[in-house]
């Protein structure tokens, strides 16, 4: 006997039909729902703005109308929300502060809910300090050292937009304990709305390197610290490598004696990558005086510090082209290329070039376009259209450029 | 053979139909509710993230965006600008033209002024030596290869050994990207570094690419019922299914329009495979087999972004075409880690990711032909009458309809991305689709599997449609 599966059809049927109508049927709802808050929203916020117009009361009257009714989940989602405007934050905040009072979301901001998780207890963490309440910061404290990756990442974000120093000290704090990701912090330290400089300072003498990294990663902003370069400059003999990195990449941008010291000592430090960046940062401190230093590095045996030692050369301009032009004759062919490349991107090529089509080139002068086109190899130019980039692509091509595109 | 001998079979068949969708049903609905779940945790950590602080900060990691482009003329120009004006920090854009045939590369040299360079890069993959390298005089990010054609794997990892960064982006040549697509997606590396190593996200159908990435705000949906067809099915794969795998770890295909993988990760597997018809399930299983049989804490995402458009075929043939690699490969790739399968030491990959794959992908076409032929043999022995027909393609029609509202509302709660009367109008289609548009699906597949039992590794890219050629 063969099963029958027909009386199935219609419960089915009818159950998929329910189904698509209800999923539907919320879909629906919820865009109608949202384009209606939408609207709402912006008409609110054009009342306030009149009313703000009258007087802060008006104001304060007029939020309390339209808010009335809003539920409490909406409003904590927008205060919450990142892209909200700071302005909206703070009048939906205040009014929310109003009427449920400091001390209920002081509660729901110390802890996070058993079933809803989380969200409220981030919002709670929004509302106080976009309402500029007290409660705030040791509430954020708290939720930094929460064991929950979502609130401590919801805090750092917070903190990172509070316009007070004691906000920076709670993040800076979070840096040094290892509260959350070191990067994540740095990054509000970074774009933090005031200035921190003096309180990073002496997170350089402290005893962890990540801290110390950080430090010195962070410090570049502060150029007119007074006493940042020699707090930077000692931990140029810091023995983590990626310490050294960071300062004198922070000193190539910080500038100063000190800094040009760093940078030159470090060009023969034995960790490729604080190499490469302490030519950038000879390039960028423009060291002309120093690109015999640089070169060398065209033939380094790391790949990354020959770009960079590439790009520095570029940076350093005409003054270094006597010395690239030595790189010309390198063992290396890379160094070789390289060099012809920062003579072609510096534009010494194409002047040589120049003077060759109106015959004021010498001798020597036509030997080191040769020479520069044997190291380049063919490709190497970029021409300007028209009859003047024809005319130097007949040159380029005496100069045995000859696969020159014009 | 009696009629009444072929009814009992018929029976039996039709249960084993039945208990073949009983289990996708099953699956459907509790990866639809993952993916809920996922969605929403995802949304809400977003709300708070501090976008504008990571958009210029120099402490978020940077990112080699990879791009192999075969013969993109008509779209690589707005292919490029979009990926060029990613808010993102610090990236650079290596796209490897593959052997292009049209006008690829001189493209790319007239609208980037590229001229031709001379440079050593570091070989850690094996790939077809590079014919030239060209950088722009304009724009310093951006670097193009140019090769003999070598297929789309070989391509990527030709551009892996010219990456200069520690996580990669791999993008089509065909697909217009999003603005925030990188700064979106990378955020979920930034707050977990060690354990994420990839992630992809959803790419939506659109006839015009370039057009849609023009505009701003709502994105309009074409009048085209076809092309309406296949942004459902993409938009359900991510919103209703990816979305859970990810939850439980097995997202099992990273795909090829944008994924981000580490480099390490990459390099340390020996990069992209050309020996199946397409790269992109393959890596993340090889992924997946690698980390779990190493023990590994990680994670491969699937996100819950619009982060680009690509067009989608406007003619059945093609489309047919393209689904038949994608299941080609689908099976290929299966066939090639089969010992994950229901195998404890894979975890969730080999225990829910595999069964799965296999249920809904490699069974699937011949389940549904043993249905359809099933039906059809009942109509014609008059055991079934007209009205259960209607009645069991109803059901399979809201069904399915209702998994589409469905992702149609996850994509809703995440931001609204349609106008109000495109979002209607999908929800309306959804159910039509297993009428219209499934039945193409189903011989794509057998095609397919065919072209998988013949041997058949052709990439089988489609025709760029007509509008391309008339407006470029």
């Amino acid at each position: 006997m063969s099963p029958t599966l027909e009386w199935l059809f219609e419960p089915l049927f009818r159950v998929s039909v329910v189904a698509w109508s209800l999923v539907t049927g919320a879909l629906v709802l919820r865009r109608t729902l949202f384009e209606f808050q939408r609207s709402s929203l912006l008409r609110a916020r054009e009342r306030v703005r009149q009313a703000a117009a009258v007087s802060p009361d008006a104001a304060a009257r007029t939020v309390g109308l339209l808010l009335n009714g809003v539920p409490r989940r909406t409003i904590e989602r927008i205060v919450a929300d990142s892209h909200t405007r700071d302005d909206d934050a703070r009048v939906l905040s205040t009014f929310a502060l109003e009427r449920w009072g400091v001390a209920r979301l002081a509660r729901d901001a110390a802890a996070s809910g058993t079933w809803r998780g989380p969200w409220r207890r981030i919002a709670a963490l929004c509302i106080l300090a976009h309402g500029g309440r007290p409660e705030a910061l040791p509430l954020l404290a708290a939720a930094l050292a929460d064991r929950d990756r979502r609130v401590v990442s919801a805090a750092v974000a917070t903190l990172g937009r509070m316009p007070t120093v004691a906000a920076a000290d709670l993040l800076i704090e979070a840096l040094r304990r290892n509260r959350y990701l070191a990067s994540r912090i740095a990054t509000e330290l970074e774009s933090f709305p005031l200035p921190i400089g003096e309180r990073l300072l002496p997170l350089l003498a402290h005893p962890s390197t990540r801290v110390r990294y950080w430090a010195a990663a962070l410090l570049y902003r502060y150029r007119d610290l007074a006493g940042l370069e020699a707090a930077l400059a000692p931990l140029a003999a810091d023995p983590d490598a990626g310490v050294r990195r960071a300062v004198v990449q922070a000193l190539g941008e910080v500038g100063g004696p000190r800094a040009a010291t760093v940078a030159l000592g470090l060009l023969d430090d034995p960790v490729p990558f604080v190499r490469a960046h302490a030519a950038r940062a000879v390039g960028t401190l423009r060291l002309t005086a120093h690109a015999d230093r640089v070169a060398p590095l065209l033939a380094d045996h790391d790949w990354w510090v020959r770009l960079a030692a590439t790009e520095a050369l570029v940076a350093l301009g005409p003054e270094s082209w006597p010395v690239v032009v030595r790189e010309l004759d390198s063992a290396d062919a890379f160094a070789r290329n390289a060099a012809a490349e920062v003579l072609q991107n510096g534009g010494a090529l194409v002047g040589l070039i120049r003077r060759d089509v109106t015959g004021e080139l010498d001798a020597a002068g036509r030997a080191l376009l040769d020479r520069i086109a044997e190291a380049g190899g063919p490709g190497l130019l970029n021409l300007p259209p028209g009859e003047e980039g024809d005319r130097l692509h007949e040159a380029a091509a005496r100069a045995r450029l000859a696969e020159v595109e014009p | 053979m009696s009629p009444g001998w072929a009814v009992e079979v018929l029976g039996w068949v039709v249960l084993l139909c039945f208990v073949h969708l009983a289990l996708l049903t099953a699956s459907f609905t509790a990866l639809l509710l993952l993916s809920a779940i996922e969605e929403g945790l995802r949304r809400r950590g977003d709300r708070t993230e501090d976008f504008d602080a990571l958009a210029d900060s120099r402490f978020t990691i940077p990112v080699s965006v990879i791009c192999a482009a075969h013969n993109e003329e008509r779209l690589i120009e707005h292919v490029v600008r979009s990926v060029l004006a990613f808010d993102y920090p610090e990236f650079e854009l290596i796209v490897v033209n593959d052997g292009s045939t049209d006008g690829t590369l001189a493209k790319l040299q007239e609208t980037f002024g590229m001229s031709r360079v001379r440079v050593f890069f570091r070989r850690v993959l094996a790939t077809i030596a590079p014919r030239g390298v060209y950088r722009s005089r304009s724009e310093p990010r951006l670097t193009v290869v140019d090769r003999p054609s070598g297929g789309k794997a070989d391509a990527l990892n030709c551009g892996v050994n010219f990456a200069r960064y520690r996580y990669l982006c791999c993008i089509d040549g065909d697909t217009v990207y999003e603005q925030d697509a990188l700064l979106r997606s990378m955020r979920h590396v930034l707050h977990d570094p060690a354990r994420v190593i990839g992630a992809t996200s959803h790419v939506a159908i659109a006839s015009a690419p370039e057009a849609t990435w023009a505009g701003s705000g709502e994105r309009p949906i074409e009048d085209d019922v076809f092309n309406n067809f296949q942004h459902l099915d993409y938009l359900r794969s991510f919103m209703t299914s990816r979305l859970g795998w990810s939850r439980l770890n097995f997202m099992l295909c990273a795909v090829g329009p944008f994924s981000i993988w580490r480099r390490s990760t990459l390099v340390e597997l020996g990069g992209f495979s050309s020996d199946f018809s397409c790269e992109d399930i393959e890596i993340t299983f090889r992924v997946h087999e690698h980390e779990r049989r190493e023990g590994r804490s990680y994670r491969i995402l699937s996100l819950p972004y619009t982060v680009g458009h690509t067009e989608g075929p406007d003619r059945l043939a093609h489309l047919v075409s393209q689904r038949a690699r994608w299941q080609r490969v689908i099976l290929e790739t299966v066939l090639h880690y089969r010992h994950m399968f229901l195998n404890p030491r894979y975890g969730t990959v080999g225990l829910l990711g595999m069964p799965f794959y296999v249920l809904a992908e490699v069974a699937a076409p011949f389940a549904e032909l043993l249905s359809l032929s099933t039906l059809a043999a009942a109509i014609a022995l008059g055991a079934i009458g007209p009205r259960d027909v209607l009645l069991f393609v109803g059901f399979l029609s809201f069904g399915v309809g209702t998994l589409s509202s469905a992702a149609l509302l996850i994509s809703d709660l995440g931001g609204p991305e349609y106008r109000f009367r495109d979002l209607l109008r999908l929800a309306l289609l959804a159910p039509f689709e297993i009428v219209l548009y499934r039945p193409a699906l189903t011989w794509a597949r057998l095609v397919g599997t065919w072209g998988f039992l013949r041997g058949d590794k052709r990439w089988n890219k489609f025709q760029r449609n007509e509008r391309s050629a008339a407006n470029p």
